[in-house]
């Protein structure tokens, strides 16, 4: 299975959820600004890498994370992964996730004026203290969606954050 | 238009055969989508062409440049050539363009590119 996370440029909680993923970030207790700014993805991503999902590791369990950027055109880039996968009958593949959601205003704040205004110094410290603040929420992300692999439920069953819903068999 | 072109479902009119007729005949044969509102970025699968090539639809907006990207690199992802993907843009033969040609009918123009994306198809990759 392929897990993408994907997020609007895939510079901050994309790449913050894939290494909660991958464990090279705690899935509990305190992190640090400085131990995200030195992560080797967070904030560097620029528009030319949008739409390229880039390889981060494989889990404990195998399965490949990727991290994606998809601008402001995310339905529209779901839409054009799902309907690809679905004619090239690979649809139980690729499993997506989108942070975007996770993450608050400040980060969102931080990620604008680093990557648009070029305030790097300004930018990136806020970013990550903005991740900081959202932690809670993008490790829930990701406990979810691993529970949902180790389930191998396919990756129509969590898709934008919904939860499955079971449909109880008629007796 | 064009793909229904591509796929035969409106055959190509002789010339001198004007406009409203090109226009009366497409109507009803061709199976349009949405456009580019709620279908955008989907890949519509139409038919597949007399040389066994898949012909889609694919509304890309105003901004497509990523979509195509997006679905290059995801087919790499999956294990498939991205080079089998032939994208064509369309949006530039509904509009005249200089140059000879330039004051063809809009079937006669789209008519002209699809014979050549089907002699591209012919020569392969």
């Amino acid at each position: 299975m392929k897990v993408i996370y994907h997020c609007y440029g895939r510079a901050h909680s994309s790449v913050v959820a894939a290494h909660l993923h991958l464990g090279n970030l705690p899935m509990a207790g305190p992190v640090s600004i400085e131990q995200l700014i030195g992560l080797a993805e967070f904030d560097r991503a620029d528009s030319s890498q949008w739409g390229i999902p880039y390889f981060m590791g494989r889990d404990g369990q195998g399965n490949e994370v990727y991290i994606l950027g998809l601008d402001s055109q995310t339905p529209a880039g779901l839409r054009a992964i799902t309907s690809l996968i679905w004619h090239l009958g690979k649809k139980d593949e690729i499993l997506l996730c989108n942070t975007l959601p996770a993450v608050g205003l400040l980060t969102r704040l931080g990620g604008f004026a680093s990557k648009k205004l070029g305030l790097t110094t300004i930018g990136r410290p806020l970013a990550a203290f903005g991740i900081i603040l959202s932690l809670d929420r993008l490790r829930g992300l990701v406990a979810w969606t691993k529970k949902n692999l180790s389930g191998k439920t396919g990756p129509a069953d969590f898709r934008h954050g919904r939860k499955q819903v079971q449909r109880k068999e008629p007796k | 238009m064009a793909a229904a072109l591509h796929l035969g479902l409106v055959e190509p009119a002789p010339e001198g055969t004007a406009a409203w007729r090109n226009t009366r005949n497409a109507v009803g044969v061709i199976p349009f989508g949405r456009g580019a509102g709620k279908e955008r970025g989907t890949l519509i699968l139409l038919g597949t062409g007399k040389n066994g090539e898949e012909v889609y639809l694919l509304p890309r907006g105003k901004e497509g440049k990523l979509l195509l990207t997006l679905i290059r690199e995801t087919a790499r992802l999956l294990g498939e050539d991205p080079d089998a993907y032939c994208f064509i843009d369309c949006e530039p033969y509904a509009h005249p363009q200089p140059g000879p040609g330039k004051n063809d009918q809009l079937f006669r123009r789209i008519e002209k590119m699809v014979q050549a994306v089907k002699e591209e198809v012919l020569r392969g990759p």
